[in-house]
């Protein structure tokens, strides 16, 4: 799996640095599509779609690089540098307070390795009581105790810190909204490529969402794409 | 008696006549006031049955028009002790066109049964042509007819039609009976009020209606075609009698008026049309405002893109924008004014254009050409839009590098110096797979330590009720008392040694020196008898009691031994 990976990152990498970005861009996707979840990954193949002039999907996996990798100056370097270009672009809505928390969390540290740390000091304190229960029962329980209590704030922690979005993006030229899921229905807005919103609510063909001014509508699913779970093309 | 006999003498007399009715054999007719009629010309089509039920089920009248009805009539005679009922159906029809033809029959359908009428043949001729002259005297009570605003026209190019009436006589219930159903034309009804005024036409004083206006975009060459335009009216008119005081008697009669489409000529556009003809015509002006055409980096050109005057604009559209390099253009917001009226169709057509310079630097925004049909110029026309310089300053953008034949810049969205593009790809880390993998092994870990505390709280429950830890949490609370200076701190010293002594099974009345010894010894026998005693000399006697940490210490020492 190693080997593969390397061959294909290099290769795409290569396709990349000759002005290949489409092909590049279907190397990194496969990647992707293999369940391989880094960081770097997601911000290349939005290289690929900034060099190719599809803004709407760039942002969208800029978006998905920063969501695992929050203080990662390149992906903001990049974002900022789309969203100068995406002036008509609505911006997202604020990140709910949960969201908004894990994400600072992230930024420390990734949730494995915030699992890592409690892990730690929940053995050590399983450790202390089995020995304090059946070796020396005249050990102190303020230890075990100390040790549970951290781990057990590591624990949530850890949970709170695990990647969580709502946040949906444009990634056709423009999108209706309609006032139904419908599209013989009334158009009440059109946002244009780029623009975010937050998924209140999902049908098979249809996204009821959520924009940064208030206004709510019902948008085909096919012209946006949710930040997270990622779905690779 | 009487009257018994006269009831029964009706109620006879009535079965009597309806035996007779329902023997009666079913009859429907049909018949025509006239059989030959004038095409204008009003005439009456009855149907009568002699049954009294039923649905009665008209023909369609192909080729004539329904002017009114219909009219239903019943009636019921008896003579000479025979009854005898009929009920009628009547419609005033006119004739569409010429010829002769056959009406159909109407149908009765009762109990199941159809019975159908005779058809009736009617020949239609040619009326008497009327004339609006001013010298003809008028015979019917009112005419009509369509006046148009132009002669000739181009395809494409607009016409107003105004329907007017001429009332020579009292007219009253004037309807449209046949609305002109115009062929190759867009038509669009104008807003009108009915107008009316006296002219005197033939000598004779008569009231000119303008009733409609309409306006018509001709798009096939020829002449103007279609249905005739038909009204119906019911005419005042004398019956040639006078009454007691020598007045006219007069009779209101249905007349029914035609009016011919207009003669106009529509001409085909001239011949060879030229490439960049799209098919407008009219008096027209293609328009292209640009908001400023000096801009700074963060700001934009708003665009107007704009068709305006009078034509054909159902079927106009205004030409794409050739868009000028350094610039993202987003799509256009199209807005459109278009009013009907008798000076045809006027207003105009936009696109609105956003322009968001990419670059610093100067941008050509291209020339453009439109090409119409001048309808008043009787000629094609080019309007040319010339070339226009857009100038972006700003810090913000870097500079556009110009092309070696100095024409104007060509643009990619890429862009060259470092400060301005996207930072390089990142590497790839093969190992990172697990971002975002769930964290149930934490969550299990987390279940084992519930459990060991669990267990542990289990131990110390256990351990607390158990002798060991009373043991130890007496000789605590004895230290805390004595540590306190607690007044009662001997006499809970001396009960904890009682206490304890008797769960050794030394009663409280039995312990002396000799009961000690046996039980722990000499030497600690001998040293808790000692403590009890001085103990109890401290208790009963308390002013020769001295604080003495010794005690303490010597019951800490026992208090194990105990």
């Amino acid at each position: 799996m190693g080997a593969t990976v390397n061959t294909l990152s290099d290769s795409a990498s290569t396709l990349y640095a000759d002005g290949q970005f489409e092909s590049a861009r279907t190397l990194f996707e496969s990647l992707a599509e293999q369940g391989h979840s880094d960081p770097a990954l997601y911000y290349n193949i939005g290289n690929c779609y900034t060099r190719l002039g599809e803004f709407g999907e760039a942002r969208l996996w800029f978006e998905r690089s920063l969501l695992f990798e929050p203080g990662n100056e390149e992906t903001i370097h990049n974002l900022q540098w789309l969203n100068t270009r995406l002036t008509d672009a609505l911006p997202a809505p604020n990140d709910p307070l949960l969201h908004w928390i894990g994400s600072q969390f992230r930024e420390i540290l990734p949730p494995e390795h915030w699992g890592l740390l409690a892990g730690l000091f929940l053995i050590a304190a399983l450790l202390l009581l089995v020995l304090r229960k059946f070796k020396t029962p005249a050990w102190s329980w303020r230890a075990p105790l100390a040790l549970s209590s951290i781990g057990l704030v590591l624990v949530l922690t850890a949970q709170t810190s695990m990647p969580q979005s709502d946040k949906v993006i444009v990634v056709s030229n423009n999108s209706y909204g309609y006032s139904a899921p419908d599209a013989n229905g009334t158009r009440i807005l059109l946002l244009s490529e780029g623009s975010a919103g937050r998924l209140v609510r999902a049908t098979e063909d249809w996204f009821y969402i959520g924009l940064s001014d208030g206004r709510q509508a019902w948008f085909s699913s096919d012209q946006w794409d949710r930040v997270f779970p990622i779905n690779a093309h | 008696m009487e009257k018994k006999i006269g009831k029964y003498h009706w109620l006879w007399a009535f079965i009597f006549l309806a035996t007779s009715l329902v023997a009666q054999e079913v009859q429907l007719t049909a018949r025509s006031s006239r059989t030959s009629v004038g095409l204008d010309e009003p005439f009456r089509v009855t149907f009568s049955c002699n049954a009294r039920g039923g649905d009665l089920i008209p023909p369609s009248f192909e080729h004539f028009i329904v002017v009114s009805g219909p009219y239903s009539s019943q009636q019921t005679q008896i003579i000479n002790g025979s009854m005898s009922f009929s009920r009628e159906l009547t419609y005033q029809l006119v004739a569409q066109e010429e010829g002769t033809f056959t009406i159909d029959p109407a149908t009765l359908k009762i109990k199941g049964k159809e019975f159908q009428s005779n058809r009736l043949t009617i020949e239609v001729k040619a009326g008497v042509r009327k004339e609006r002259s001013q010298s003809v005297p008028k015979s019917a009570g009112f005419e009509v007819e369509i006046l148009s605003s132009k002669k000739a026209v181009y395809v494409g190019e607009p016409i107003v039609l105004l329907f007017s009436a001429t009332l020579f006589e009292q007219v009253r219930d004037l309807n449209m009976l046949q609305a002109p159903n115009f062929e190759n034309v867009l038509q669009q009804q104008l807003e009108f009020e009915q107008q009316s005024r006296r002219e005197r036409i033939g000598g004779k004083i008569a009231t000119v209606l303008d009733f409609d206006k309409r306006l018509i975009i001709p798009n096939k060459p020829g002449t103007l075609g279609g249905q005739e335009l038909k009204i119906t009216g019911t005419v005042q008119k004398p019956t040639g009698q006078r009454d007691f005081f020598n007045m006219p008697l007069m009779r209101w009669e249905q007349e029914v008026a035609t009016a011919k489409i207009p003669a106009v000529k529509i001409k085909p556009l001239p011949t060879p049309q030229p490439s960049g003809f799209s098919g407008a015509v009219g008096e027209l002006k293609l328009v292209r405002e640009v908001s400023r055409t000096s801009v700074n980096g963060d700001e934009s050109i708003t665009l107007k893109l704009r068709i305006e005057g009078a034509g054909n604009f159902n079927t106009i559209s205004v030409p794409e924008l050739i868009p000028p390099q350094g610039f993202d253009l987003y799509d256009p917001k199209f807005n459109e004014k278009i009013r009907y009226s008798e000076r045809g169709v006027r207003g105009f057509k936009e696109f609105e254009y956003l322009l968001v310079p990419q670059f610093k630097g100067q941008f050509i925004l291209p020339q453009m050409e439109w090409t119409f049909f001048n309808t008043k110029k009787e000629a094609y026309e080019t309007i040319t839009l010339e070339e226009t310089t857009l100038t972006v300053t700003g810090d913000a953008l870097v500079e556009a590098e110009p092309n070696n034949d100095g024409t104007s810049p060509k643009i990619q969205r890429e862009v060259n110096t470092i400060d301005n593009d996207i930072r390089y790809l990142q590497e790839v880390d093969e190992s990172n797979t697990e971002h975002g993998k769930s964290l149930l092994w934490i969550w299990v870990l987390l279940g084992g330590i519930v459990l060991g505390w669990l267990l542990q709280l289990v131990s110390i429950k256990s351990r607390s009720a158990s002798p060991e830890a009373m043991h130890a949490a007496m000789k605590k609370a004895i230290n805390t008392a004595w540590k306190t200076n607690d007044p009662e701190a001997v006499g809970k010293m001396l009960n904890a040694l009682e206490e304890a002594l008797v769960r050794k099974g030394i009663a409280k009345e039995n312990i002396s020196l000799t009961v000690l010894n046996e039980a722990f010894g000499t030497a600690s026998g001998g040293r808790i008898n000692a403590l009890v005693e001085q103990l109890q000399l401290a208790l009963y006697a308390p002013n020769t009691m001295v604080s003495n940490d010794e005690w303490l210490n010597e019951f800490n020492a026992l208090w194990e031994q105990l």
